[in-house]
């Protein structure tokens, strides 16, 4: 059985090297891309669908956390496998596990 | 604004999901390529969206799945609009037929533009178009403009460049012409003398070339030698030895007179407008004109003032269709005694007009005197115009053959 601290290990090894070789890690960790145009518009790539929402917060699944967006009047302007855009005023993004 | 376009033509959907897993159901939409947009939540328990009209039939399994329930609640687009108004087809047939004919008429010239001609007339050139086969109507890919360009050039000696192309359904024909330059200077081949154009004094003479025959002040008459082109090389003996032979070259300006004279009616035959003024309208389809009918009888005497405009989509997009209106005012001729202050001003516009026409030919004028005097019909009106301007005109050099000394023997 392998202990925690190399399970650790073996998983910080593909963000060094992705990290070393400079390569996107939007496509090669699933990381997901987030774009902010002020406090309005937000744009959310990579996402595995959204788990919670209603027009005062959103919460965005992705790899290996969420995306949780809070704000007034929220609104999805677009919605499909890869893309989110998310409208209205935004005052808090976090990054709950 | 070309997604929305796209949107409206496939038919796009506002549709409402109920249940208590919307958000389950949306997130199994979009894992399967069903695109939505304008998302909102009314509650935990009801989602707002659009979504494509062909999506929708894909939608029962997820329903299925999540049990959630979808209301559609507003149809948009043009499958929508078709099926409502299924019942006007000639409606829909017309509108095609408009489309088919705008995207016919749009490969045509409609409009043809000249510009930058000086010398050359439109009408010339457009005539020459003709010629070529290049009139209104013609197909815009049916034209080679290279070759257009090259027989613009070739075929008008003035045209120095040219350059063809279309604007929407307007073909633009642009045109360089050469600056004409008084050859009065040309080398030729044979050896050419100056001579006076017409009878002067000499005001000023420079030689550039040649052996000058006159000098500042001299009387010359028309065809005198001015400037000669032989030239006498002399032997040691002081006598003629050859003649070396060069056009001449001089500017060589002369004080000239021209006589004016003029005479202006005491009774002048005017036409006034009545008043009376009829207007037509007209439109005008490729050839066929429609105009609406006079309501008034035709005048006697009639001056017709005719305005055209020719139908034009945005910018360039001309068509073969012209309207306008055609208005006639009615003309009566009146005998008009002209006094004698007005035909001094009209006598002061007739010399004026005659000194601009001799300024336009590089005549400067040094002195004028006119006289006005009052005949038994009309005022007669003379004087004369003192001028300085380029007298010299070229003529052929005359050829002297040398004649060959017959040697001497001295022994006899």
């Amino acid at each position: 059985m392998k202990s925690r601290w190399n399970q650790s290990k073996q998983n910080k090894k593909p963000e060094h090297l992705v990290e070393h070789m400079e390569l996107p890690k939007d496509l090669f960790l699933g990381m997901p891309l987030l774009s902010l145009e002020g406090n309005r518009t937000l744009c959310v790539v990579n996402h595995r669908g959204i788990l919670k929402y209603c027009d005062s917060a959103i919460v965005i699944a992705a790899k290996s956390y969420r995306i949780q967006v809070i704000g007034r009047n929220l609104c999805i302007q677009k919605f499909s496998g890869d893309l989110i855009e998310i409208s209205g005023y935004i005052e808090e993004i976090s990054f709950p596990v | 604004m070309i997604e929305w376009f796209l949107r409206y033509i496939h038919g796009f959907l506002a549709v409402t999901v109920t249940g208590k897993n919307t958000a389950r159901f949306l997130n199994l939409c979009v894992r399967h390529n069903i695109f939505v947009w304008n998302l909102s939540m009314e509650s935990e328990t009801k989602a707002c969206f659009f979504m494509k009209l062909c999506d929708i039939y894909a939608l029962h399994p997820f329903l299925r799945k999540t049990r959630t329930r979808l209301f559609i609640t507003k149809r948009r687009g043009l499958p929508f609009l078709l099926h409502k108004y299924r019942k006007r087809k000639p409606f829909f047939l017309f509108v095609a037929v408009i489309f088919l004919l705008v995207c016919f008429l749009s490969t045509r010239i409609w409009r043809i533009e000249i510009k930058g001609n000086a010398s050359l007339g439109e009408d010339t050139i457009m005539e020459y178009l003709k010629h070529q086969g290049i009139t209104y109507g013609i197909s815009a890919s049916a034209i080679d403009h290279d070759e257009l360009e090259l027989s613009l050039r070739k075929d008008f000696a003035p045209v120095i460049w040219a350059s063809v192309y279309e604007e929407g359904t307007k073909l633009v024909v642009c045109i360089q012409e050469k600056i004409e330059v008084k050859q009065t200077t040309t080398e030729t081949r044979t050896c050419m003398d100056l001579v006076a154009a017409k009878d002067a004094t000499i005001a000023s003479i420079i030689t550039r070339s040649g052996t000058p025959k006159v000098k500042k002040g001299d009387k010359v008459k028309k065809g005198g030698l001015l400037v000669c082109g032989r030239q006498e090389i002399l032997d040691d003996n002081g006598e003629v030895g050859t003649y070396y032979y060069k056009s001449a070259d001089a500017d060589i300006y002369g004080i000239t007179f021209y006589d004016y004279s003029d005479d202006i009616p005491m009774k002048m035959i005017c036409k006034k407008a009545t008043g009376e003024v009829t207007k037509r309208y007209f439109i005008r389809i490729l050839d066929y004109r429609f105009i609406t009918p006079s309501l008034k009888k035709e005048y006697a005497a009639a001056e017709t003032v005719e305005n055209s405009s020719q139908f034009c989509i945005l910018d360039s997009f001309y068509l073969p269709v012209y309207w306008g209106e055609i208005t006639t005012r009615e003309m009566e001729n009146e005998t008009v005694s002209v006094s004698k202050s007005e035909a001094k001003k009209l006598a002061l516009t007739h010399f004026q007009q005659f000194l601009a026409d001799l300024e336009e030919n590089g005549v400067r004028i040094m002195d004028k005197n006119v006289m006005m005097e009052q005949r038994e019909n009309s005022y007669h009106i003379y004087g004369r115009v003192k001028a300085c301007e380029n007298i010299a005109e070229t003529a052929p050099t005359e050829v002297k053959q040398m004649k060959r000394k017959e040697p001497v023997n001295e022994s006899e």
